[in-house]
């Protein structure tokens, strides 16, 4: 596999990726419903043309301090159905010519790690690749996950190749 | 080869499989007219045929097998022996089951079946033949011509129609939502405009789309036929399997209901007609020493009644013992023996619905485990559904259930919880079906405990659950005085207080996403008119989530011991302070309307009420409405002689249990009688005699 296209978006000034290929689409999101007595990082649920969505809130999901500011939502698709992960903002579609994932820094937590998939190598450092349908899996309705602030070394700002 | 092809031939081929096994069991009953050995073999000939194209060589055997048995007994006109008919059932459970493997991409070489294969050819073989079969009467034969001439219609009738991926009739559903959904946005916008000709256009608009819904709503609707064609194998089966004769009578196959009920009643109809077979009708010899002819009957229909569709199970056997439902019930734990003594037959009755009771003497094989009845009507209830039960004993018993025509647009009533820390209310919807009445808390009419909080409504006590504290958005909040939806859920009945009723909206019903399935607190999600997402409240969830328990307490309280007779008044008080008291039978409900909602139609003041033009009436002696509270008055709506009126009153007192005896003359024209209920003096107003309140000359 020499190129990987990725959509690298922010998340708590952390820059992370998923692979464009989960993609559906970007949107904005004003209006959510929240859904009582749902898992907590179910944020709520949104009206995308009439599907009516569920949006997962990723900051929560890693373990990230939360936002209240407007954010934007990754709509994809995962056993047929669609699933929102609000993330602060989305930067653009990269292609990594020739890099692979390698091995994900220790310093990331337990609990990141499971819903990563790898790290890509970038120019100022890391890039962790979060795979979207792990991160889906809600298990354990009450815990929360893991602690509120962590950040892994080094800065992890992309600039995107062309 | 696109798996289009071999999805489609999977659909087609699983109806004819269907058709198969009645066919079957025609065979079996001694039938052996042309027309259906024709047929069954038309049928294994075009799955061969079908199958051979696809290279699904199992498939191929299996049908090659079976249709040469039918040719054989088509060519000979002799009966297939019980050892050939099993070989013939287990060839269609076979393809049936290959089927469902091409269906899911699988290869048909997953299920090894070419053992059967070969016995059913060796069925065939001329040299065995005589073996196979026991020759009996030649069959009427049929003039071909008639064959052929319902082939014709047939393939006729066949043309007629398209096979649609279910999918798409989805989507097409999914869209139309969208399309009313919009066209609702448009409607109020063109509400504030002047312009005739955008009005007019929209109109045209909202015209195509409430036909479009409708059409689309059609496509979904399928016979009953279709949950009726597993039936007969059903029935057979199990009455074998209990060594019963039943006959199995189906009726109301034309009855259409939509798809995914179809889907959700097939599982509870099967366990009713098992239960029919296993426990309700007796052995053969058990219903000659009973008078009853041999063999079991057991009949099976659709109908509509009342924008619903009743399916009943009915079988000729023995009934329910109640007796020993009783005694199921205090051996397993479920009620306390003294309790048990006093109930109703039809409180005993709804014992059966209690999870984990069993009236089987012994465990059979089908059915008797003690799963149940409990699990039926939960899935009944799951679509808005109820169960009745008919019981006569000694001469059988029925279940009827009762089902709406669809599950896709569902007429709910719009509520609002506590708002988030902006202000903003969430909106529920709570389905029609689970609404009993909706009531207004008067804090003088109604009972509260801080601990246990219940209502006296008309003399049940009516739990009362907070839907913020039940969904979880509020700790503290004790119920206040509000609004409560009087819901019913299988378990019971309870009142669940909101923050507001809004308006009643027919709404399309989406499923929930599978991460919050797990929520038994919603049936499901809606798109309401102004784009609003809006979550579907299921009764029995928010019953279970706020801890009620009615397991033990089978609704009505049973009477007490028989006192003087007593009628159940509500009693109010009129502008001069009068106590007067009205029939509770009549009595839909307390409410307070706004001034503003008082419009005059006919020389009388009217209001509207749930979707009604409700005049307005007023005690004897009052002039009109008393001006109690600025924002309105206290009406209390009634219905008489099957038309609503709302009769104005000053003040709501109590609910109370008035004599019948002892009462006396009315003291003046508009009451019946006078009599003292709970120490003081009421009277008895005549609902029929009520004057209304008459629009004045303009002063």
């Amino acid at each position: 596999m020499s190129d990987r296209e990725v959509c690298v978006f922010d998340l708590a000034e952390q820059a992370f990726a998923v692979d464009a290929s989960a993609v559906r689409e970007v949107v904005r999101v004003d209006a959510m419903k929240r859904v009582p007595r749902a898992h907590a990082c179910i944020r709520g649920l949104f009206n995308l043309r009439g599907q009516i969505v569920p949006a997962i809130d990723l900051r929560r999901r890693l373990g990230l301090p939360a936002r209240t500011g407007s954010q934007v939502l990754i709509v994809s698709e995962l056993d047929g159905e669609l699933v929102g992960f609000l993330v602060d903002s989305v930067r653009d579609v990269v292609t990594l010519a020739g890099e692979s994932l390698e091995g994900v820094p220790s310093t990331v937590p337990e609990h990141v790690r499971k819903v990563v998939h790898g790290a890509l190598p970038v120019e100022q450092g890391w890039l962790l690749c979060i795979d979207l349908a792990l991160a889906a899996e809600l298990e354990d309705p009450r815990r929360s996950e893991g602690s509120t602030d962590w950040s892994f070394a080094g800065d992890p700002l992309v600039t995107p190749l062309s | 080869v696109s798996d289009d092809i071999f999805h489609e031939f999977a659909a087609e081929t699983r109806e004819q499989l269907e058709e198969l096994d009645r066919d079957l069991i025609q065979l079996e009953a001694g039938q052996r007219d042309a027309e259906l050995l024709d047929r069954m073999f038309r049928i294994l000939h075009t799955i061969k045929g079908g199958a051979a194209c696809l290279g699904l060589l199992q498939m191929e055997a299996v049908s090659h097998g079976s249709e040469s048995i039918l040719d054989q007994i088509r060519e000979r006109g002799v009966a297939p022996s019980p050892a050939v008919l099993r070989d013939l059932f287990a060839a269609g459970d076979v393809l049936r089951q290959l089927t469902a493997l091409v269906d899911r991409d699988e290869s048909d070489a997953a299920l090894d079946s070419s053992e059967l294969a070969r016995r059913l050819l060796r069925h065939a073989e001329s040299e065995s033949f005589e073996q196979s079969f026991a020759a009996t009467a030649p069959p009427a034969a049929l003039p071909a011509a008639d064959a052929d001439a319902g082939k014709a219609s047939e393939e006729q009738s066949d043309s007629r129609s398209v096979r649609i991926d279910v999918s798409l009739v989805d989507d097409l559903m999914d869209q139309v939502g969208e399309l009313v959904l919009a066209r609702n946005r448009l409607l109020q916008w063109a509400a504030s405009s002047t312009d005739a000709a955008l009005i007019s256009q929209i109109q045209g608009l909202n015209h195509a789309a409430l036909q479009l819904q409708g059409s689309v709503t059609r496509a979904r609707m399928q016979p009953a036929s279709r949950l009726w064609s597993r039936l007969p194998r059903l029935v057979r089966d199990t009455a074998a399997a209990e060594s019963k004769q039943v006959e199995l009578e189906l009726g109301g196959e034309e009855v259409e209901l939509d798809r995914s009920l179809l889907e959700a009643i097939r599982d509870p109809l099967a366990h009713l007609i098992r239960n029919a077979i296993s426990h309700g009708i007796e052995p053969t010899s058990e219903r000659l020493e009973r008078g009853k002819p041999a063999v079991g009957k057991l009949n099976v229909s659709a109908r509509h009644h009342d924008g619903r569709v009743l399916i009943e199970v009915r079988d000729d056997g023995a009934g329910i013992d109640v007796r020993r439902v009783i005694r199921s019930a205090v051996a397993a734990g479920r009620i306390a023996e003294d309790r048990a003594q006093r109930l109703s037959e039809a409180e005993a009755l709804k014992l059966i619905f209690l999870p984990g009771l069993s009236t089987a003497d012994s465990v059979t094989k089908v059915s008797g485990r003690g799963v149940g009845m409990d699990v039926v009507r939960a899935n009944v209830e799951r679509v808005g559904g109820d169960i009745r039960i008919d019981n006569r004993p000694g001469a059988g018993a029925s279940f009827t259930l009762s089902i709406p025509l669809t599950l896709t647009i569902v007429p709910t009533l719009i509520v609002a919880a506590a708002g988030d820390k902006s202000g903003n209310t969430d909106k529920y919807a709570i389905p029609q079906t689970s609404i009993q009445e909706v009531l207004r808390l008067e804090q003088d009419v109604n009972l509260f405990s801080a601990a246990s909080p219940a209502l006296r409504l008309r003399g049940k006590m009516l739990p009362l659950v907070s839907l913020n504290r039940a969904l979880g958005l509020v700790d503290d909040d004790a119920p206040r005085a509000g609004t409560v939806v009087v819901l019913q859920s299988g378990e019971g009945r309870f009142g669940l207080i909101v923050d507001a009723v809004h308006d009643a909206e027919a709404v399309v019903v989406k499923p929930l996403n599978s991460r919050l399935r797990s929520l038994k607190l919603y049936a499901g999600a809606t798109i309401l008119g102004d784009g609003e997402v809006a979550l579907i409240l299921d009764a029995a969830g928010v019953a279970r989530q706020a801890g009620l328990s009615f397991s033990e307490e089978p609704e009505a309280e049973p009477v007490a011991a028989p006192g003087p007779p007593v009628e159940r008044v509500l009693l109010v008080s009129d502008a001069a302070g009068n106590r007067v008291a009205v029939g509770v039978d009549h009595v839909t409900r307390i409410e307070r309307f706004p001034w503003e909602a008082v419009e005059r139609a006919g020389g009388k003041h009217v209001v509207q009420y749930r979707g009604s033009i409700v005049p307005i009436a007023i005690l004897p002696g009052d002039s009109g409405p008393v001006a109690s509270q600025r924002d309105g008055f206290l009406a209390v709506v009634c219905r008489v002689h099957e038309a609503s009126l709302a009769l104005a009153v000053h003040g709501v007192l109590d609910v109370a249990d008035a004599p019948l005896e002892g009462s006396q003359q009315p003291l003046r024209a508009g009451f019946t009688r006078t009599a003292v209920v709970d120490g003081k003096v009421a009277e008895f107003v005549a609902l029929d005699q009520l004057p209304f309140w008459m629009q004045k000359e303009p002063s």
